[in-house]
């Protein structure tokens, strides 16, 4: 089987798709080219270029094909950490190339299964993570939150998140993959952006301090202890999301 | 006293409310105001008794004038007092939310001096924090029976969502163990906010009165008060003054008195009226269906397995042409697995195979579905079912709780 290989962004993957067609070639996988590391040693591997003019085709066949929504949510999908995203995602794009949008209500569909599965997923990170985000005020007045989601949603949670807060300044770090989401009231606007170097470390606001500790206590205090679940506690709320929420931070 | 100790005290003294939903409304912040509320809810923390934290729950005071006996600041209790000013709590609201540790805030009080005057003041916390302090966020209100409907009313106008807590189904119940309590008062006011919420959409559409509607609450096992009884009136609350949420809260105790059981309600009750309660709301049952024969719930086997048990010459049904409302009632299948089985089967006929692929449980639903005509049930005695499905059950097998009692179990005989 053929490899198409692309350069992780969103264009390189309808490119890759775009080839497909052209070639006619629908029995091939599809890999990111950081993913693809890992399996150097297959045979039939071809590198897709990045082309803006394809890409802007295949979404507009895709947004006629069923309606914006569906290529948002396919964009949602693409923000998965599985290795094997661009193959859900070929395969369910097959379908609704082949049968429009009927093909999503074909549920008993190992394709569309397995593209609801990912798309849960990532819905499931983003709405935890709208609960679970903790920020904490700097001494210029910012509000500052730093996160490590599994998968890539940092632009996801911008737009809540400026509505929510729009009369604050925030910035929300994935300091997993080093992406920024800033809004600015001033300018009502937000944007998501790489950063190569570390952040310069973040100063507190005088009041932090306080109200981290009220919170703290807030916490404990909130818990029926003769019911204690630990089990159930954990299962809403799994342990690799405590490292950057204040209530599990040691109390200072 | 310092802020830290008194929200100590408050929280304390709300921790036993179970109601934390933020969900039922839906408002964008505007540019100039604090926060927005999502329809769905959000939880932000789970405490340590697996609860979710959504809201600040928290009393405007502790320092009651009542003296209801299940409650943990009854008059006669001996512990610490003490009571925010509204500026405190608005601050302290602002805070949290801003650092996104809550979703809003649900506040509640002891009865102080008088109800009007409790309700007074919760009315000018709500208002201020809205209209000084600029927050669009979720606010969870408590009303307080026996204020006036003027206050009530002018208080609905700044909250989410309202509640008064029946907290006993019976008047005697209440009598007994909530003296200054009654009843009929507290349904009167439901009612009329059910009322004006009706007259308020019609007149100002945009601005609807509490957007997430009333909930309620009741404490369950402190009194010999039945399923029956309980899950009777929360049906007609449901039908009549459109209640969004009823809530239950078993039975823990907090205070020693001779006329309150010493043991605490078993969570298996709860759960299980919980599980009546969706059935309630979201499967189209009556509550004469759920608990006909019996007074109570069964504690081994859940409310729609049971229904099942007891309409077995309803069952099996076939999954390919059953009707929605028949999938439901089937044990196993709920809203989500009736609409994939639905939606599915328009492309053709399913076998047991695309359930399990649709993650359709069938552990319990093979015993009352055929797929193509086949069937893979034990078999179809009432008797022989309800001892396979009390083995199975979860809440049998991981006691959580079994920290308080050991339910009776029936042996497999299968």
């Amino acid at each position: 089987m053929k490899t198409l290989i692309y350069n992780n962004t969103v264009e390189g993957f309808l490119t890759s798709i775009f080839y497909c067609y052209e070639q006619d070639e629908f029995n091939v996988s599809i890999k990111s080219k950081s993913a693809y590391q890992t399996s150097l040693f297959e045979a039939d591997a071809v590198e897709v270029e990045a082309d803006d003019t394809k890409a802007s085709r295949v979404k507009a066949g895709i947004i006629k094909k069923t309606n914006n929504n569906l290529f948002n949510e396919i964009a949602t999908v693409f923000c998965s950490n599985k290795e094997n995203k661009d193959t859900v995602i070929f395969e369910y794009l097959k379908l609704i190339f082949a049968f429009g949008t009927k093909a999503r209500l074909m549920l008993n569909n190992p394709s569309v299964i397995a593209y609801n599965e990912l798309l849960k997923k990532v819905t499931y990170e983003r709405h935890r993570m709208i609960g679970f985000m903790r920020f904490e005020e700097t001494k210029e007045g910012i509000m500052y939150a730093k996160f490590s989601p599994d998968n890539n949603i940092t632009h996801l949670l911008l737009s809540h998140f400026a509505n929510r807060f729009s009369t604050e300044n925030f910035i929300i770090h994935d300091t997993k993959r080093n992406v920024l989401g800033v809004y600015s009231k001033a300018k009502n606007k937000f944007f998501t952006y790489t950063s190569e170097e570390q952040l310069s470390p973040i100063n507190l606001s005088s009041n932090e301090a306080f109200f981290q500790k009220l919170w703290q206590n807030y916490y404990k205090d909130a818990a029926i202890m003769e019911r204690e679940n630990t089990r159930a506690m954990l299962g809403h709320m799994p342990k690799r999301y405590h490292t950057n929420m204040t209530e599990h931070k040691a109390v200072a | 006293m310092e802020l830290e100790e008194k929200l100590k005290l408050l929280a304390e003294g709300a921790k036993y409310d179970v109601s934390c939903s933020s969900s039922g409304s839906s408002r964008s912040s505007g540019k100039t105001k604090l926060g927005n509320t999502v329809e769905a809810g959000v939880c932000h923390s789970f405490t340590a008794d697996g609860r979710c934290i959504s809201l600040l729950k928290i009393l405007m005071s502790n320092a009651c004038i009542y003296n209801c006996k299940y409650c943990i600041n009854k008059r006669e209790n001996t512990h610490k007092r003490a009571t925010l000013t509204p500026d405190e709590l608005c601050k302290v609201t602002i805070n949290f939310y801003k650092r996104n540790y809550i979703e809003g805030l649900f506040l509640s009080s002891a009865i102080v001096k008088n109800p009007e005057y409790t309700m007074r003041l919760l009315l000018e916390t709500i208002k201020k924090l809205r209209e000084e302090y600029d927050f669009a966020g979720y606010v969870h209100l408590k009303g307080i029976p026996g204020a006036s409907q003027q206050t009530i009313d002018e208080a609905a106008k700044y909250a989410d969502r309202m509640s008064f807590n029946a907290e006993l189904p019976t008047e005697d119940s209440l009598q007994l163990l909530a003296p200054e309590k009654n009843l009929k008062e507290n349904l009167l006011h439901m009612k009329k906010l059910n009322n004006n919420q009706l007259t308020f959409s019609k007149s100002m559409v945009k601005n609807n009165l509490i957007p997430a509607g009333q909930s309620t609450q009741f404490v369950v096992g402190a009194t010999d008060d039945t399923d029956k009884t309980l899950l009777a009136l929360t049906e007609n609350m449901y039908n009549h003054f459109k209640l969004k949420r009823v809530y239950f809260s078993a039975y823990i105790p907090v205070n020693k008195d001779n006329l309150l059981p010493e043991k605490p309600e078993s969570l298996v009750r709860e759960n299980r009226l919980y599980q009546a309660d969706w059935l309630l709301r979201f499967y189209g049952f009556k509550s004469y269906e759920i608990v006909g024969r019996d007074e109570n719930l069964s504690l081994e086997i859940d409310p729609k397995a049971m229904y099942a048990l007891n309409n077995i010459k309803n069952f099996p049904v076939e999954v390919n042409t059953a009707s929605r409302e028949e999938l439901l009632r089937v044990p196993g299948i709920g809203t989500t697995g009736a609409y994939r089985i639905i939606t599915a089967r328009r492309f053709g006929n399913l076998n047991f195979e695309d359930l399990k692929r649709m993650n359709i449980v069938l552990k319990r639903a093979k015993h009352f579905i055929t797929c193509g005509h086949k069937f893979m049930g034990y078999n179809k005695d009432p008797e022989t079912l309800y001892n396979i499905l009390a083995g199975q059950d979860i809440k049998n097998k991981h006691q959580q709780v079994s920290m308080f009692e050991k339910p009776k179990r029936r042996l497999l005989l299968t």
